[in-house]
């Protein structure tokens, strides 16, 4: 990595599993002065890697990245990479995301179909430690859903520690066991006592009902 | 040139296009009426565009562009979903088709292609009808939760006859285990996330499911829209 021509340089990681939004968003943020990208990771396990590594001021995270969503990137950034600011990229304008994604620490929230300009403009505010939610998107809505939510049960997912999570998230992409285990750098004995121990939590039974419920949950995506 | 509704996504295929020697994109749109206009006016040897441009009437946006631009080669992005009218189009030698998510070397290709007057491309059309009548029946009640005992039981044949075909289809479809194939019956809107089980289960995960299903994201945006 080149070291940063000036003190005052945004560095910026980004992360997101569509080669052509990750093109369009380094071409977006290298046109602006301020703005350098230091990275660029296809997917979550990726992602926490370079962050870890690399440091970067600020991470543009998609919800939906392939392998560990971006929403579980954020959940492992105080422990990955403390201090780094995060401005999440969603598809779909889902207030459960948005409310997870702020409730974990993400600063800015940015619907991909809008304009471009918000990115920058997120980057820009999370780098100062401002929040930033992009229109149509807004404090208001997130509050009215906060309050719809704050008396609904606890969600059993809150209960899965980092890892269970992590294999979750890898199985209901369709990893085999020896593959998390290669992604993760554990064993596969251990990723499948993980396994074992997420699915007694969510009581989910077999391999259709961890799919389902990652699909439902929002975890991982039916891409085509 | 491309068209693409999202601004984002233009400009990143701009980006990785103008990186390739031998491409030019010399314009982009947003929406259909605008992309057919300055086809029209830029005759682009080859048309980048996404399914969701062309919007349930295709084979109309197509036959417009090909009088306007009749030399004009198209690249569709699309889901499976749209594919039975697109499909038609890439049988007859107008377009190439590509799965909408298709990663930067495989759109490349497929433009470098189309600009050679090789279209035609079909992808995951023809693995499904390539299965047998059996391995089709096999794959809706896999995913749909039958174990393969069950599946035998139901299909009144050995266990063994199952396993075979579940193993011979799911190479044919170039899957790897019943995670992929769920995937693949999903998207092919062969199975749906909706609530229902699978019939052999038992009544706790009923419950399971049903608890889950009301706390998942999925209801809530529901909800919210």
């Amino acid at each position: 990595m080149q070291p940063a021509s000036k003190t005052t340089d945004i560095t910026v990681l980004v992360a997101d599993g569509h080669d052509f939004v990750r093109a369009g968003i380094v071409a977006l943020l290298e046109s602006e002065a301020d703005l350098q990208i230091v990275g660029e990771a296809a997917d979550g396990i990726g992602t926490l890697r370079l962050a870890e590594q690399l440091r970067p001021t600020v991470a543009l995270l998609d919800v939906m990245l392939p392998g560990v969503s971006g929403l579980e990137v954020l959940r492992q950034m105080p422990s990955r990479a403390p201090g780094m600011r995060a401005v999440m990229l969603a598809t779909h304008d889902n207030p459960a995301h948005l409310l997870e994604a702020t409730r974990v620490g993400a600063l800015g929230y940015v619907l991909k179909g809008g304009q471009p300009a918000e990115i920058v403009r997120a980057v820009r505010a999370a780098a100062a430690g401002r929040r930033y939610l992009a229109p149509p998107l807004s404090e208001d809505i997130l509050a009215t859903y906060a309050a719809e939510m704050a008396d609904s049960m606890p969600d059993p997912y809150e209960t899965l520690s980092a890892r269970e999570r992590e294999v979750l998230h890898l199985t209901a992409a369709g990893c085999t066991s020896a593959e998390a285990a290669r992604q993760l750098f554990i064993s596969p004995r251990t990723v499948e006592g993980h396994r074992a121990t997420l699915m007694h939590k969510l009581n989910l039974a077999t391999r259709r009902e961890v799919v389902h419920y990652a699909l439902r949950r929002g975890i991982c995506l039916i891409d085509d | 040139m491309i068209g693409h509704p999202d601004p984002l996504v233009r400009l990143g295929m701009r980006a990785v296009l103008a990186a390739e020697q031998q491409c030019l994109v010399v314009g982009d749109a947003g929406d259909g009426p605008r992309m057919v206009g300055l086809a029209g006016c830029l005759q682009p040897h080859v048309l980048l565009v996404d399914a969701e441009l062309l919007d349930g009437r295709a084979s109309e946006l197509v036959e417009r562009i090909h009088q306007r631009a009749p030399r004009t080669r198209l690249v569709i992005l699309g889901r499976c979903g749209d594919v039975t009218e697109i499909a038609a189009l890439a049988e007859q030698g107008t377009a190439a088709f590509l799965p909408k998510h298709a990663g930067a070397f495989a759109v490349v290709e497929a433009v470098r292609q189309a600009a050679a007057g090789r279209l035609g491309m079909r992808m995951w059309l023809d693995a499904y009808d390539a299965l047998t009548p059996r391995e089709r029946d096999v794959l809706h009640l896999s995913v749909a939760g039958f174990r393969v005992r069950a599946i035998a039981e139901r299909l009144c044949v050995s266990w063994r006859t199952v396993a075979k075909h579940r193993e011979n289809l799911t190479a044919k479809l170039g899957l790897r285990g019943q995670t992929e194939r769920i995937h693949y019956a999903l998207r092919r809107g062969l199975c749906s996330l909706g609530g229902q089980l699978p019939p052999l289960s038992t009544p706790v995960n009923t419950l399971a499911s049903r608890a889950v299903s009301a706390s998942c994201n999925e209801e809530a945006g529901k909800r919210a829209a």
